[in-house]
């Protein structure tokens, strides 16, 4: 607009002026476009991941009396090391961890047989493609409750098959508890897996296998010389991602054992059950507090590597 | 595929023949054989795995379809002679199903669109626009993908019982209205658009509102697609916050519904795995028809993006 | 239809200068090209008259009118980008009406508009098809169609021909013209191809490193390149440059090169001797330099040469079918070119030769600041 009424001519310092408001026009309208793409975003996150998490740090100072409307008492520390110090979360991080191993290694070898299985030109392949893949359909709980019913001491084929009719569910059996629900874990999670090793698969060039091949490489060799390394970042990535998934599961917990069988030192009570139990039945939100926060941090050590392998990844690219 | 083969088999001994070395002719047919042979033990080995994969969902489906008392009967029936599709109508009516699956798809769909479009505003702003604090807002938007939501909902839950949210749509779906990693997906991808189309578009008087819905977004389909599916499996699965949030049967979801369903008695059983298999219909048809987004949803933060 | 003018414009990004106090004045439907080697600041210059880029200092004006601080959009200017910038998931049709959308325009005065420009271009056919159904001739079109229905002050054109293959390249380098031509615009074009520069533009200015070296006509570049630059860079193959001391009378001078001297012309002496260099660089283009034999002093056509000349050895012989570099060596190893007709005995590798230059046709430039020496 100032242009119009612009005088005859206008001196440099003018000119300048005239650009420097453009300018700050221009940035003051992009930074109010920022904030207005930015803010629902922002008030989400404020309002439901930080503030959320840094009240956990509070929270654990605190311990929580026995009946609600009481007040609160300082504890300091000591509530942090009473919960971190406790059998019960000893036995939980252990349970997790022992669940991890159960799923993790197992899923991704499974996933990976399947994919190479099907990553062949046969007639009617895609059809076994989309039975491999079909599991991802499935939700945590609709995966439970198939094996729920399997694995039923009254209905369930598995107690009649293996020849325990009569006995208890293998779901209230100390030691083939955790086992079970890493056998839903797998199951339900194999559709993912194949899925990811399968697009691995194909992203390797055809020209690398032959290159070997004329090298006089057999297929055995192939796989292990040439396919597997090529697949390694994704092998890794599967397995952090499972490894992170392992320390958040819950709805298979809930629905096939509830933390069982054995109370608050189940055998099957992963960190993130016992943060819900603690909270929601014995609605201590202090130690719940610093069960959140040790899980936050084994997962952030997980994150961090993963993080890791990402940054690696863009050297090997580029 | 047989007789094809058979009459290549012919040709080839044909030649042999003419050839007339025994020797050679011998050393074809092996070849063909164990071809043969490892194309058979192939197929063999694909469906003995495919079987095993299905094998529970089969159950289920036959379970589904059985009288209760059949059920019970031991030795376990392994293929339905008598199927009562009426379990179905059950399960959708008497099961809440339909009231489940209603519930589901309305909070799926408000987080799906939420997400995607809270990820493409946020993205936008970070590709296209030049502001104060962008890389630090860039890295606060990164670090949540640093806090799982387990960590977080002790407060969360309280904080959406002081808003009266606890059964509601709003507080099923609100707190997952956005995602550090929708935004991160998307600015990776709105990064590859040529910077000359946003320039132009500048030139002809496009302001960013019209350049984002006639240039950016058409042109990152893929990606937004992809999110969508990403988003929507995400939603769809949860678990553990509907527990929390929504006890109320108008309110409850097809994921916690089944909870209910499985602590039914004996008797009601055809009805928890005529409703297993309802709840587990919507993803399966969704996997069949967006076979190929889905597969770049899920892959997206594996391989290269 | 307007001038562009650029008023002692700077530009630098944090601690480089990309333009460098640059003065220069397109006029009315005149086609100017902006020509230099990548790094010169010729398509940041492009970038400031569009808006795209805001200058550090100096003035901006379109049509007379100060356009410093006006958006890009308000400028009316349309720009031609180097990757043509065409939308990808729409038809040509979308794509040339673009621009219109966003002016009050009713549907039937734009699809007037977009079909004339289609039928200008060529494109009547193309108008429901992606641009990825098109070759790489007819997406610089309909990048060119989408310029044209704005009706703009001035074209400006950032390396429009450098995705094309040669010969489509050479065919639409006419027809480019040709349309400013029909059009009557003012168009400022940006390429680092000086055949480009010299076969399209009205005037070409040549920059480097952000500063103007010289502006005008292409046959007056040719002919008095205003600095070494220009003179090396304008040409193919580029004038060869040598330098030496200025040794003789005010009235007859001569420059000594290496293993030789050359006699200036009185004219010439007269005007190197004006500047007061007592060194200085001579510059004579391939067409004016002779390939003599060392021992008779025959030409390499095969005409009778004269025995003076600068010795210099020939290293190798391209032959173009329709005439022939000959690449020598003196003996301080400067490279010299001679440009030779095909007829004659080709100059054997390595043989010893000498070179006769045309004294009639020397630039001379002054050593301290590469500029052009004039009578």
């Amino acid at each position: 607009m100032t242009a119009l009424a612009e005088p005859t001519s206008p001196s440099r310092e003018e000119i300048r002026a005239w650009m420097e408001r453009a300018r700050r026009r221009r940035r003051m309208r992009q930074s109010g476009l920022a904030l207005l793409m930015l803010s629902p975003s922002l008030v989400i996150f404020a309002v439901f991941v930080f503030y959320p998490f840094f009240r956990n740090f509070q929270l654990a100072f605190y311990r929580t009396p026995p009946f609600p409307g009481l007040p609160k008492q300082w504890a300091g520390v000591d509530q942090i090391t009473d919960v971190l110090g406790s059998a019960a979360f000893r036995n939980s991080v252990w349970v997790t961890v022992k669940f991890a191993v159960l799923t993790v290694p197992v899923g991704i070898a499974l996933g990976l047989v399947l994919a190479v299985l099907a990553h062949q030109r046969l007639r009617g392949i895609t059809v076994y493609r989309t039975i491999f893949s079909s599991t991802v359909a499935t939700s945590v709980a609709v995966a439970s409750v198939v094996f729920l019913t399997l694995l039923n001491p009254q209905i369930g084929l598995v107690n009649y098959y293996l020849g325990r009719e009569g006995a208890q569910s293998l779901l209230q059996d100390p030691t083939w508890a955790l086992p079970m629900v890493a056998l839903v874990t797998i199951w339900q999670n194999l559709g993912f897996t194949f899925i990811l090793m399968s697009a691995a698969l194909q992203a390797i060039p055809d020209e690398m296998l032959e290159a070997a091949e004329v090298d006089g490489a057999g297929p055995t060799r192939r796989f292990l010389r040439v396919t597997i390394p090529l697949l390694s970042p994704t092998i890794f990535f599967a397995f952090v991602v499972g490894t992170i998934s392992a320390w958040q599961a819950f709805g298979q917990i809930d629905l096939l054992t509830q933390g069982g069988p054995g109370g608050s030192h189940g055998a099957t009570n992963t960190l993130t059950y016992f943060v819900f139990t603690d909270f929601f039945e014995r609605q201590n939100e202090g130690t719940a507090a610093v069960l959140s926060i040790a899980l936050f941090f084994i997962v952030l050590g997980l994150t961090l590597l993963q993080l890791r392998y990402f940054e690696r990844r863009v050297h090997y690219e580029r | 595929m047989s007789a094809d083969t058979s009459a290549l088999d012919s040709a080839v001994s044909d030649v042999a023949t003419q050839v007339s070395d025994p020797v050679q002719e011998r050393r074809i047919r092996a070849t063909r054989r164990r071809h043969r042979i490892g194309v058979v033990l192939r197929y063999t080995l694909l469906t003995v795995l495919a079987g095993i994969v299905l094998f529970p969902v089969y159950m289920t489906v036959v379970n589904s379809l059985l009288p209760a008392d059949v059920i019970v009967a031991r030795p376990p029936t392994l293929w339905p002679e008598v199927r009562e599709w009426n379990h179905y109508a059950t399960a959708w009516t008497d099961g809440h199903l339909g009231l489940y699956l209603r519930t589901s798809i309305i909070v799926t769909a408000i987080i799906t669109v939420g997400q995607v479009a809270t990820s493409i505003l946020a993205a936008y702003a970070f590709t296209f626009l030049d502001f104060p604090f962008r890389r630090t807002i860039f890295v606060v938007f990164l670090a949540t993908l640093m806090v799982p939501f387990e960590v977080t909902i002790i407060t969360n839950f309280q904080t959406i019982s002081d808003l009266n949210w606890l059964n509601s749509y709003q507080g099923l779906a609100v707190p997952f209205l956005a995602t550090g990693f929708g935004a991160f997906l998307l600015r990776q991808s709105f990064l590859t658009l040529p910077r000359s189309l946003e320039e132009a578009a500048r030139l002809d008087g496009y302001g960013h509102w019209r350049f984002l819905a006639r240039v950016v977004v058409p042109l990152s389909r893929p990606a937004i697609g992809a999110l969508a599916v990403f988003s929507f499996l995400l939603a769809w699965n949860q678990y553990l916050w509907p527990l929390l949030i929504a006890d109320d049967e108008q309110y409850r979801t097809v994921q916690v519904g089944l909870k209910q369903l499985s602590q039914s008695n004996l008797a009601e059983f055809p009805i928890t795995f005529a409703g297993t298999i309802l709840a587990a219909l919507p993803l399966l048809i969704l996997l069949l028809v967006f076979s190929k987004q889905l597969v770049r949803g899920l892959t997206a933060g594996a391989v290269k993006g | 239809m307007g001038s562009v003018v650029l008023e002692e414009v700077t530009k630098r990004f944090g601690d480089t200068v990309a333009v460098d106090d640059l003065s220069l004045e397109v006029r009315d439907e005149e086609f100017l090209v902006l020509v230099g080697p990548s790094g010169c600041g010729k398509s940041t210059a492009l970038r400031m008259i569009a808006g795209l880029d805001d200058p550090t200092d100096g003035v901006v004006r379109i049509d007379g009118r100060i356009v410093n601080h006006v958006e890009p959009k308000d400028r009316d200017v349309a720009m031609v980008f180097q990757d043509y910038a065409l939308y990808p998931h729409m038809t040509v049709r979308r794509n040339v009406e673009f621009p219109l959308r966003t002016r009050s325009m009713d549907r039937d005065e734009r699809q007037r508009v977009v079909t004339e420009a289609a039928e200008t271009l060529g494109l009547g056919e193309f108008l429901d098809r992606k641009p990825a159904q098109l070759s790489g001739g007819q997406r610089q079109r309909v990048a060119l169609a989408r310029a044209i229905v704005r009706r703009p002050e001035a074209f400006l054109m950032d390396e429009p021909l450098s995705n094309l293959d040669a010969k489509l390249r050479v065919a639409t380098r006419t027809e480019l013209v040709e349309l400013q031509r029909r059009l009557g615009t003012t168009v400022v074009y940006v390429t680092h191809d000086q055949v480009e520069a010299m076969t399209m533009g009205s005037r070409i200015a040549i920059l480097n490193e952000g500063a103007l070296e010289q502006i005008g006509p292409p046959p007056e570049i040719y002919r008095r390149p205003a600095s070494v630059f220009v003179a090396r860079f304008i040409g193919s193959p580029p004038m060869n440059t040598a330098a030496g001391p200025v040794r003789g009378e005010p009235g007859a001078l001569r420059v000594v090169l290496p293993g030789g001297e050359i006699a200036l012309t009185p004219h010439d002496s007269r005007t190197v001797a004006g500047s007061g260099c007592s060194e200085i660089v001579v510059g004579i283009r391939p067409e004016h330099v002779t390939v003599n034999d060392a021992k008779d002093g025959a030409t390499a056509d095969g005409a009778a040469g004269d025995a003076s000349g600068i010795p210099a050895s020939v290293l190798s012989v391209e032959a173009l079918g329709y005439e022939r570099h000959v690449i020598c060596r003196l003996d301080d190893g400067t490279t010299m070119i001679a440009r030779i007709s095909t007829d004659g005995p080709e100059p054997p590798a390595h043989s010893a030769v000498r070179l006769g230059f045309d004294t009639a046709r020397l630039h001379f430039f002054d050593p301290a600041t590469t500029r052009r020496i004039d009578g």
